[in-house]
């Protein structure tokens, strides 16, 4: 039985999509690639980080020499103008980095999922005040949000993942409700309530599990827009402190010695692009290997 | 003699917006048990709703009047429906495209065991095995078709395994909704005797909803026409087909080809009447060939011509 599960299983679920598309897109391969390095870096950094306590933003002891060196076979990446050393700093970035968009992007999925699907189960009132609500968040930006957050509850990390579910989890809401309007039309919906099967069954087992997929596709695409969304609003000092290891306040701290030392600012930007740019080539391959009709006619490099 | 169906001047609309249509207007019937009944009528003309009405999935905002009677038990009466102990214990159904009525997500497997599990509480085991014998039963490998997911089976293996799906609930009334409407004419054959192997082995009742003439003189033994939501005429099908009384019904059974044969087909001019404008007389007035003074003001009453045989028509 076993055996015969594994040969038939090629169907619709994530995981199958996901294999199907590793075996057809170069582009999946690249940003998972892209991505795996990333995490990698996340789960390693903090202890293959050659001065781990420049990576936490300490300020060395002998830093007036150390201090403004470009990259040399010491410090790869150069060190910044307090002599910490930029890839220590990058390498415990990336698992702040992580935490930060996967919690965004969960949070705000399960938010998103769970709303949009109600939404169009519930018909009526239920269906028109959801929306209602939805709407009225997708009009709230994530830095003014950010900002306003600030101001009452101080710096930290829940301002910059509080600001960024509240704007991110109606787009999820949105899309799965449209998903879910021509699913709650289907006839195994309707013959499963009118056979008394519980809404709460009905919803998780026929509604969401059918809505799921394209809206998981375009979660794994946001990680990447969520990350440049974070590391912009602690580009901007509203959300982490300034001398937390996050790849957007290193780039503010190199920001004002960009002419005299650009290598401060330069690597972890360049290691947001890596991450948003992964995270994008996946959801992107995935995206099309879910709905063919949105592929592309023309080829990137790879 | 036991009746499988009775409905008395069963009307069945539906609520759209603050508007009320009326998809079947006052039918009466009857169908015996273990017999194959059958009901045609084109596009429109209220015969899905008939069996949803008779399988008990009238859609929540379907409005009833008429009583209506499955097994012996009255399920609607005026605007109150009560299907319980009866939708899915003695009546039970085979959707019309077996594609949109399956759980893409669910494996056959499951399909089965999530029906027999809200049904009868078996678990997964059980209802593993109990699928084995009714796909079995419908023609299919159950080794091969019971971890698949829908949209990996063929039209006609989906129509098998709705088929074993709805017979595994053990109901004797199988209401069939134009099961073969999406299907290659030789696998339509395929269905079709099928079904009629099933009625003989499990001594099914079959109440199949087609618009094919063809067909439904292959499998019935009674017929019934309907036509913008009115029953025009029920018979015995043989006598039906071979001398139709009602002149839609005549026109059913002549534009229908036949292959070897040349004969000129004809087809009237004309649609079906609007569903939302009620007109006092007979639904077939403006298409008919034959129409009579009477039948623009008033709408014909049934008349009994024969052993079981009714036509609703003024000729007669």
């Amino acid at each position: 039985m076993n055996a015969s599960r594994a040969r038939f299983n090629s169907a619709v679920g994530f995981l199958d999509l996901a294999r199907r598309a590793w075996k057809r897109s170069a582009r999946l391969r690249v940003g998972a690639f892209l991505v795996g390095v990333v995490v990698f870096m996340a789960v390693l950094g903090p202890h293959v980080a050659p001065h781990p306590s420049d990576g936490w933003g300490v300020v060395p002891r002998n830093a007036a020499e150390r201090a403004g060196k470009p990259p040399c076979p010491e410090f790869p990446f150069g060190t910044d103008n307090l002599g910490r050393d930029v890839l220590s700093r990058v390498l415990v970035g990336a698992r702040l980095a992580l935490v930060q968009i996967t919690l965004v992007v969960s949070v705000s999925l399960a938010l998103g999922l769970l709303v949009g699907v109600c939404a169009a189960y519930y018909k009526g009132p239920v269906e028109a005040l959801l929306n209602y609500v939805a709407e009225v968040f997708l009009a709230l930006p994530a830095l003014v949000v950010a900002l306003a957050l600030r101001l009452a509850l101080g710096q930290g990390l829940h301002i910059v993942v509080a600001s960024l579910i509240l704007s991110w989890w109606p787009w999820y809401a949105r899309s799965s409700y449209i998903y879910a309007r021509a699913v709650v039309e289907m006839e195994y919906v309707l013959l499963a309530r009118l056979a008394g099967v519980p809404a709460r069954t009905v919803l998780f087992r026929h509604v969401l599990a059918n809505v799921a997929p394209p809206v998981l596709v375009q979660a794994i695409t946001d990680l990447g827009s969520v990350l440049l969304e974070a590391s912009a609003i602690n580009f901007l000092g509203i959300g982490l402190p300034p001398d937390a290891p996050d790849w957007g306040v290193i780039v503010q701290n190199g920001f004002r010695y960009i002419v005299s030392m650009p290598w401060v600012s330069m690597f972890p930007g360049a290691f947001i692009l890596i991450t948003a740019l992964g995270f994008s080539l996946v959801g992107d391959s995935l995206r099309e290997e879910l709905d063919p009709k949105m592929r592309r006619r023309w080829k990137l490099w790879f | 003699m036991v009746l499988a169906v009775e409905a008395k001047r069963l009307s069945v609309g539906y609520e759209e917006l603050e508007e009320l249509l009326w998809a079947v207007r006052g039918v009466s019937f009857e169908v015996r048990e273990g017999e194959a009944f059958c009901i045609v009528g084109e596009s429109g003309s209220g015969k899905s709703t008939v069996a949803s009405a008779i399988a008990g999935i009238l859609p929540p905002h379907a409005v009833t009047e008429g009583e209506l009677r499955v097994g012996g038990r009255l399920v609607v009466k005026g605007n109150e429906r009560d299907y319980e102990g009866v939708r899915g214990h003695l009546v039970t159904y085979v959707p019309q495209s077996p594609g949109a009525s399956l759980n893409p997500y669910l494996e056959i497997g499951d399909q089965f065991y999530y029906v027999l599990n809200n049904l009868y509480g078996l678990s997964r085991k059980e209802a593993r095995e109990k699928a084995r014998t009714y796909l079995e039963m419908a023609g299919l490998d159950p080794g091969a078709v019971l971890d698949r997911y829908p949209h990996e089976l063929s039209g006609g293996m989906l129509q098998r395994a709705a088929i074993a799906l709805a017979l595994s609930t053990g109901a004797k009334i199988l209401v069939a909704d134009e099961p073969t409407s999406s299907l290659d004419a030789h696998l339509r054959l395929q269905i079709v005797q099928l079904l009629k192997r099933l009625r003989s082995e499990v001594g099914l009742t079959l109440i199949f909803i087609t618009h094919d003439m063809l067909l439904a003189g292959v499998l019935s033994e009674r017929i019934a026409v309907m036509y913008a939501g009115h029953l025009v005429e029920v018979g015995p099908t043989k006598e039906v087909l071979r001398k139709p009384l009602h002149p839609y019904t005549s026109m059913l059974i002549e534009c229908v080809p036949v292959l070897g044969v040349k004969r000129p087909l004809k087809a009237y001019a004309g649609e079906p009447p609007n569903l939302s404008e009620a007109g006092r007389g007979c639904p077939f007035y403006d298409r008919c060939p034959f129409r009579l003074e009477a039948c623009a003001s008033e709408i014909p009453p049934v008349k009994e011509v024969g052993e079981s045989y009714y036509v609703a028509c003024w000729l007669y």
